[in-house]
């Protein structure tokens, strides 16, 4: 383990710390493949709290796992951060190869690795180098083909000391990381949700707390006129009321008056020799059935009892025709003569002189 | 509760039950929110236009005497009306009277019939309106039958008014040829009620 030039930020972990695990992923699709390199991870779990650096390759990714609780022991007695910004193990920080089999020098012992499309699909760390039989080993679960397969490992100079890069050689992430992206995504679309439901419902309590405020205050101003208004409202009240009652009253006691009907039609038949032979009057409907002279031609009546204005819609009734005869039916405007009509109380609505009776036309 | 909690943590498929839940209760709870907004506008318009009545009518000054007005005419109309406590009475009472003004004039009647209409009875207006006497007022209905003289049919005709009462003709049938009769219906207004002392 080494402190990332000086600054705390960077910790670098020896390789014989950590474990490696290859976790192809080309049969998954691309927007799958965080998610089951995750899952892939978490079921792998080599130590009981594990820290994780995660490289994504084309054909999978390059993990490695270390025990979390065991290096926070050794930072802390080494007088290092227990929780730095960046862990990196110290494969990360090595020259990458292409293809082929490697021995890589470590800071303590040595590494094999197997690089195919410069990805690092396999490695293991040995303390020495190894032995052939060991290389073979390492070679057949690297799953390198028979024909490539070398009986010996490469000749390894530790005499030099690794060569250590600046940046990693690919791009590093924790799984933590992994899970922090995912979470906040779910964090994302939970928040939006919210947000989608949150905006609504705060607009909709603004607006109905300022609707509130406005009939409330309506309200208020409806108290006080209708205080202000009170006597004027309970007259017109009243005066409705009673202008009800009096217009039944009215409707009640509205009708032609007979005797001044009598007279009327009396003045109006022409002096002819005509006279009235049968006078029915129901409600506003008036018939009259008259003997005429003969020869008399029928308008001269219906124009005589039209005259007045107060008989309408004059039409002779052809039921009841007889010879010498003309039966008429006339609707009766009003309860007085046009010329007489006014509102009239019993008692001071007769004429007093000048009454024609029925029958004066005889 | 905690066993649940926990079972919760460990079900992302239950949490996002029981998220996909709240979110349709909270969308439920939206929409009584808007209807409650939507009820508040009708009540605020209701109140405007009341307010703005108010005011129309609370600037009219000229209701107290238009109900004293009308309500002196009123009680001129009321005092037109035949009084009487019973419907009998009012039958009783409307028959004598005419029996009394017939033989004034001489006239014999053939027929003599009093009714008295059923309370609330609904009469048409000119107008075409259907009114509704007020309860405490009765229409008592007379019918009378008598031979034919003009001056007779006169006479009975004029005394009618005499009685400074609502009475009137709704119904007159006059026969000058051979059978010479005059029928008549008439209908009287009364109030039910004490008399007054004369």
């Amino acid at each position: 383990m080494r402190a990332g030039e000086g600054r705390g930020e960077l910790q670098c972990l020896a390789r014989a710390l950590c474990r490696f695990r290859w976790v192809p992923y080309d049969a998954v699709p691309p927007a799958e493949r965080r998610a089951y390199v995750r899952l892939q991870l978490l079921a792998w779990s080599p130590f009981e709290d594990n820290g994780y650096a995660v490289a994504s390759g084309r054909d999978g990714a390059m993990a490695f796992a270390w025990d979390q609780r065991a290096f926070e022991q050794r930072a802390q007695a080494a007088g290092l951060p227990t929780q730095p910004a960046r862990m990196l193990p110290e494969t990360m920080l090595l020259p990458a190869h292409d293809e082929g089999l490697v021995l890589q020098a470590c800071s303590t012992g040595v590494e094999g690795q197997f690089w195919r499309g410069r990805q690092l699909v396999s490695s293991r760390w040995w303390p020495e180098a190894p032995d052939g039989a060991a290389w073979l080993n390492f070679q057949r679960s690297a799953g390198v083909p028979a024909a490539a397969q070398v009986p010996e490992p490469p000749v390894c100079d530790r005499s030099k000391g690794p060569r250590w890069l600046d940046e990693p050689w690919a791009p590093v992430t924790s799984l933590s990381a992994m899970i922090e992206h995912a979470r906040l995504r779910v964090h994302a679309i939970a928040a939006t949700l919210l947000a989608a439901l949150l905006l609504p419902t705060l607009w909709l309590l603004h607006a109905n707390w300022a609707m509130a405020q406005q009939v409330d205050a309506l309200e208020a101003e409806k108290a006080q006129l209708t205080s202000q208004a009170q006597p004027v409202l309970t007259a017109r009240s009243q005066s409705l009321a009673a202008l009800a009652s009096l217009d039944t009253l009215v409707a009640a006691v509205s009708h032609p008056d007979a005797l001044t009907l009598l007279s009327h039609v009396a003045t109006l038949l022409p002096g002819d020799g005509s006279r009235i032979r049968k006078l029915e009057m129901d409600g506003r409907r008036l018939r009259l059935v008259l003997t005429v002279p003969a020869g008399r031609p029928r308008i001269a009546y219906v124009r005589a009892l039209e005259g007045g204005g107060w008989l309408q819609d004059v039409r002779e009734d052809t039921q009841d025709a007889t010879p010498g005869t003309v039966a008429l039916v006339a609707e009766i405007h009003g309860n007085m003569p046009p010329a007489t009509a006014t509102a009239r109380a019993p008692g001071a609505s007769l004429p007093r002189t000048g009454v024609v009776a029925p029958g004066a036309g005889r | 509760m905690n066993q649940w909690l926990d079972e919760l943590r460990r079900k992302p498929r239950l949490q996002a039950g029981l998220a996909v839940v709240l979110a349709l209760l909270w969308l439920l709870g939206l929409l009584e929110l808007s209807d409650a907004l939507d009820a508040a506008r009708r009540e605020k318009a209701r109140l405007i236009d009341e307010v703005a009545r108010l005011r129309t009518v609370g600037a009219e000054q000229h209701w107290p005497a238009t109900r004293d007005q009308t309500q002196a005419r009123l009680a001129d109309h009321r005092a037109l009306a035949w009084r009487e406590e019973s419907e009998g009475r009012m039958q009783a009472m409307l028959q004598d009277w005419l029996r009394e003004q017939l033989a004034a004039v001489g006239v014999q009647p053939r027929e003599l019939v009093v009714i008295v209409l059923p309370a609330r009875t609904v009469l048409p207006s000119e107008q075409g309106r259907k009114s509704e006497l007020p309860a405490d007022m009765r229409i008592a209905r007379a019918r009378v039958s008598f031979e034919f003289k003009p001056d007779a049919l006169h006479q009975v005709l004029a005394r009618l008014p005499a009685s400074r009462r609502w009475i009137w003709v709704s119904r007159m049938s006059v026969d000058n040829d051979s059978q010479r009769v005059v029928e008549l219906e008439l209908e009287a207004l009364f109030v039910l009620g004490a008399r007054e002392s004369s």
